[in-house]
């Protein structure tokens, strides 16, 4: 009845490989097991892939934390060499790996020098919509690419009575109250970034076509008008917290709530879109599950592989980062399962970083031919300028504006709704003064920066409770009619 | 007992307690305390207090914890009382099947509920199919009524425990004094309010405890019913805050000082008014046969009490063998395979082992513990036994991810709990002790409960006749409380096989993975993840439902017959 694997088994390889990881078990699997056949190909040698996998980005930071601080007492003691016994971190979205960087845990890849020309030709190019695809210290480099986009449930659209959703202000739509499953952008920095595109296209949008007012200076009116499309992005915000059902922190659980029907729409990474897509798929090629990314909304970043500092077989880590970059490492991401250039059993629906592999003789089998990202991604270019420094700010305001308040929130949207918008009620819901673009790059990154949490905690429930009082008032008024 | 080896088996407890729980507890606690330059602080607990979302997150819980703790009773004490007093048809089954809670995996537990009763899961596909509800507008029935959703899901889950334990409790009693009191002309609601039911509190006392505080910081529940403004949930997401927010550590810090008054304040009330029974029954337990009306109709409770705790079950099950289950009342096309991909699946079969050796370890270790200090508990007369009594009882309270976080720092290597993982960072040794820490509480308040219901005299007559300690505690006290123990263990166990936050962080290589970890582990499986991760649960299921009826087996042939099967 439970039948046995012929699968190696630490004890017996001849080397062992330890990767900590938040990715799928299937990529695991499949990414894993086509390393295994290489290696014994090229060496001869049977290898054993440790995966450690504590779950999220989120587990595997505290978790490094505390490894490295260990480690690092251990050394400050006289003893070890600061390793924490993990050899790869594999995964985990850019801003990741950016911070574990800037913590100095990561050490230079080989794979640079030894394959010059991907990164010279632009192969592999150094940013793409405003993300980087890899390190200026070489330290990490983008194994495959992710967007964010909106998944939706076609009867559940029906349902509501609304169209496929195709921006990020569709999402605004009343019909969607109690129905949309959000991602907590305080959890994940790839969810923070989703939020933030956002707000950056509201701001372009605005920047598009500025409206100088008589007597303004140019540059004033630059300001004024990102200031502006700030507060749209984040009234924007506030009315699809408003029409969530929750905010989570587990990232497959939006897809299947919106592919049971739990939830019409949602926010979610596009290999998952794709994936619970094709579940679904009748013969005629439709599915109840659709992913869209949303027009002029999102940028194209970079899942990250990097070897860690210490580790006990730093060769073998370069060599499987260098086995990532390689062709074949690279199609296993979207090749057919059981094509020439696919992987085993399951597709993994994700896409390759390398740009000179999507030709006509790839793309024949790949599972996503239609994809095409890097000719589809260009409308939206991440400018850091306008939103990188209030990044954390942003984070702070969807907790205390959306998150901590959200049962008021969604009151107060309620009473608006049935109401059907009162002109008085609705200027109280659109008052963000107290998350303007100046307070978010000042007095609330003051607080963040400060490191002092006390003060942090005071901001969050002042803001709160203006937050919640103005809510109150809301439901009140509208429930009044006005 | 004498005051010596009392304080002696304290110490040795205390020890114990204080290296694998109380050191990683304050050590992920000491967040909560630290000023932002070093040294002390009371500013965040006093945030806690000034936040009124975490106020309202608190009185939350607490109605939470009553409502689920009252909700248990009512559910469990009348079918104990049942079990105890009356023949049925079915009722050696029924009195198993009761217990099917107890067995529910974690992750697809929650998963299964949603199928059943998301806006297209079964139950209202049922209700459509039978024009009870308009099929273009179906309810959200997770959506809506949240909080006494959470309180009955929690009740549904919890009632084996006061069951449990009112069911051995109320095996103490001598049917003498009932039938006395008959005898004399007493109704029946005062036999039941004068006799039965002061009789058995310190067994109401024991199982409503635990149900209180895993109620009070319980966490899965309300995740899935988002029902976010509870302070368990407030806890686990900020602990996962990437600002590294002390707040949720204040709170936790809070919980479980509130946890610790409750508990202390109606041990006083109610468990230390405990009558002792004189000796063994004096006559046979006068259990009647129902007529078979009568007996139908407790039958027929029992039945759908047991159907409805088990929605979740069905789910898994149904969850299992589905190719795709939307909007139907069952899975549409129906499919063994993926029981053939997860069996044959290499995390699988060592899980199951690992699980069973950490269960079989961690269960074992508690016995040892828990009997000792039970026993400095009720016979010795050494001070402060109340309070030794309330600490056995932290590890409910504290969340599970704050200790597993203490005991991961705390085991790396040049740590102070190094030596339990060794070189070979086998995390077998930690494992078996953190499941045990937290499952001691069950196994304590069951032998406290034993202990407090069998009589000293007769132990005391023992030693007069020369018995020596040991021989007593052998020979007369533990057969005496080991129907108790029994229910303590079964707990113990069935729990340490389905603990999460334990076996999700220190479980770190495949090799040593829990079933719990490898469930999770399958559920990121794209594509049928949850459907695989169905299967291992079910898998668990049976397995532990086997296990548990072995068990009963066992003690009833050893424990004057409660648990005959």
């Amino acid at each position: 009845m439970l039948k046995r694997t012929g699968a190696i088994k630490s004890w017996t390889s001849d080397r062992r490989l330890t990767v900590m990881t938040p990715h799928n078990e299937t990529i695991q699997r499949e990414l894993g097991a086509a390393f295994i056949d290489y290696w014994e190909k090229k060496t001869g040698e049977s290898l054993y892939i440790d995966w450690r996998v504590p779950g999220g980005s989120n587990e595997i930071r505290m978790v490094l934390d505390s490894l490295y601080q260990a480690a690092d007492k251990r050394v400050a003691d006289g003893d070890g060499d600061g390793g924490i016994g993990v050899d790869v971190l594999f995964g985990g979205g850019q801003l990741f790996f950016e911070q574990e960087q800037q913590k100095g845990r990561l050490v230079e890849l080989n794979v640079f020098a030894e394959q010059v020309d991907l990164f010279a030709n632009s192969s592999i190019p150094a940013s793409f919509t405003g993300e980087p695809f890899y390190d200026d210290e070489k330290q990490w480099v983008g194994v495959c690419l992710s967007q964010f986009g909106i998944v939706y449930n076609e009867d559940g659209l029906r349902a509501i009575g609304v169209e496929a959703p195709k921006t990020w202000d569709d999402l605004a739509d009343p019909a969607y109250f109690g129905k949309l499953a959000l991602a907590d952008p305080t959890k994940s920095g790839s969810v923070a970034k989703a939020f933030e595109m956002l707000v950056q296209q509201k701001m372009h949008d605005r920047l598009k076509n500025i409206q100088q007012q008589p007597g303004e200076p140019m540059d004033k009116a630059i300001a004024r008008t990102k200031r502006e499309g700030w507060t749209d992005g984040i009234r924007l915000i506030q009315k699809i917290a408003a029409n969530a059902r929750y905010f989570t922190d587990s990232a497959t659980k939006i897809p299947h709530d919106v592919a049971q029907g739990d939830a019409v729409a949602g926010i979610c990474i596009d290999f998952y879109g794709r994936t619970y897509n094709q579940r679904f798929m009748q013969p005629d090629g439709s599915s109840r599950v659709g992913w869209v990314a949303p027009v002029g909304g999102t940028s194209l970043s970079v899942d990250p592989v990097a070897v860690l500092r210490g580790a006990a077989e730093p060769e073998l880590a370069q060599e499987f980062v260098s086995f990532l970059m390689s062709e074949r490492g690279q199609l296993l991401w979207n090749g057919q399962p059981g094509s020439s250039i696919g992987t085993n059993k399951r597709a993994l629906r994700r896409l390759p970083v390398r740009r000179d592999l999507y030709i006509p003789e790839n793309l024949a089998q790949f599972t996503d031919p239609e994809a095409m990202p890097f000719e589809n991604s260009g409308d939206f270019v991440y400018d850091p300028e306008l939103t990188q420094n209030v990044f954390g700010s942003l984070r702070f305001i969807i907790r205390v504006m959306c998150m901590d308040s959200h049962d008021e929130l969604k009151s107060a949207w309620k009473s608006l709704i049935d109401a059907d918008f009162p002109v008085r009620a609705m200027a109280i819901f659109n008052d963000v003064s107290e998350v303007s673009y100046e307070k978010a790059q000042h007095e609330i990154k003051r607080a963040i920066e400060s490191g002092s949490k006390i003060d942090l905690v005071e901001q969050s429930i002042r803001k709160g409770t203006v937050f919640r009082v103005n809510f109150s008032k809301v439901k009140n008024m509208a429930d009044k009619g006005r | 007992m004498k005051n010596n080896r009392a304080i002696l088996i304290t110490a040795a407890v205390i020890a114990f307690f204080t290296v694998f729980f109380l050191f990683p507890m304050v050590y992920a606690l000491q967040a909560a305390f630290r000023a932002d330059g070093g040294g002390f602080t009371f500013k965040y607990l006093l945030g806690v207090f000034r936040n009124p979302i975490y106020l309202e997150g608190l009185w939350n819980a607490l109605r939470v914890g009553i409502g689920s703790m009252v909700l248990a009773i009512l559910i469990a004490f009348p079918l104990a009382l049942a079990s105890h007093r009356w023949v049925f048809p079915g009722k050696k089954w029924l009195g198993v099947l009761i217990l099917a809670p107890l067995v529910l995996p974690p992750f697809v537990g929650a998963v299964g509920v949603k199928e059943i009763l998301g806006v297209h899961g079964s139950f209202n596909a049922i209700l459509i199919q039978f024009g009870m509800m308009d099929a273009t507008n179906p309810r959200d029935w997770l959506g809506q009524g949240r909080f006494f959703g959470v309180i009955l899901m929690n009740a549904l889950h919890l009632y084996p425990i006061l069951y449990m334990n009112v069911l051995a409790a109320l095996s103490k009693l001598d049917p003498a004094m009932e039938q006395a009191a008959q005898n004399l002309g007493c109704p029946p609601w005062e036999r039941f309010k004068r006799i039965t039911l002061p009789l058995c509190m310190p067994g109401i006392f024991s199982g409503a405890a635990v149900v209180f505080i895993w109620s009070f910081t319980e966490l899965g529940v309300p995740l899935v019913f988002d029902y976010t403004r509870i302070s368990s949930v407030q806890i686990y997401d900020g602990i996962k805050d990437l600002n590294q927010n002390p707040m949720p550590y204040a709170l936790i810090f809070v919980m479980v000082l509130i946890s610790t008054i409750i508990y202390l304040v109606s041990k006083s009330l109610f468990a230390n008014k405990a009558v002792v029974v004189e000796g063994k029954p004096s006559v046979a337990s006068n259990e009647r046969i129902l007529s078979p009306a009568k007996g139908m109709i407790v039958s027929a409770v029992f039945m759908s009490i047991f159907v409805i705790a088990c929605i979740p079950h069905i789910g898994v099950i149904l969850l299992s063998v589905s190719g795709d289950w939307y909007g139907t009342m069952l899975p549409s096309d129906m499919t063994l395979a993926h029981y053939g991909e997860g069996l044959s699946h290499p995390l699988v079969v060592p899980s199951i082992q690992n699980s069973l050796f950490y269960g079989l370890g961690a269960t074992a270790l508690d016995l040892i513990l828990g009997t000792a200090i039970a026993w400095v508990i009720v016979r010795s007369t050494m001070r402060g036994r109340h309070l030794l009594d309330a600490l056995m009882m932290l590890p409910l309270a504290v969340p599970g991810l704050v200790l597993a976080f203490g005991y991961l720092a705390l085991s790396q290597p040049g740590q102070p709990l190094d030596f339990l993982v060794g070189a070979s960072n086998n995390p077998a040794m930690l494992l078996i002790i953190a499941y045990a820490v937290r499952r001691l509480p069950y196994v304590v308040r069951a032998a406290v409960a034993g202990l407090q219901q069998s009589n000293v005299s007769l132990e005391e007559a023992a030693r007069t006749m020369g018995a020596t300690a040991q021989s007593t505690v052998r020979r007369i006290a533990l057969p005496l409380i080991g129907a108790n123990l029994a229910a303590g263990a079964i707990l113990a166990f069935a729990f340490a096989m389905l603990e999460v936050s334990d076996s999700l962080i220190l479980a770190q290589q495949a090799e040593h993975y829990p079933i719990t970890k490898a469930i999770y582990a399958l559920l990121s499986t794209l594509g049928n993840g949850h459907e695989l991760a169905a299967a291992l649960g079910v898998w668990a299921m049976v397995f532990l439902g086997v296990a548990l009826i072995g068990a009963f087996t066992l003690a009833g042939k050893k424990a004057g017959g409660i648990f005959r099967f």
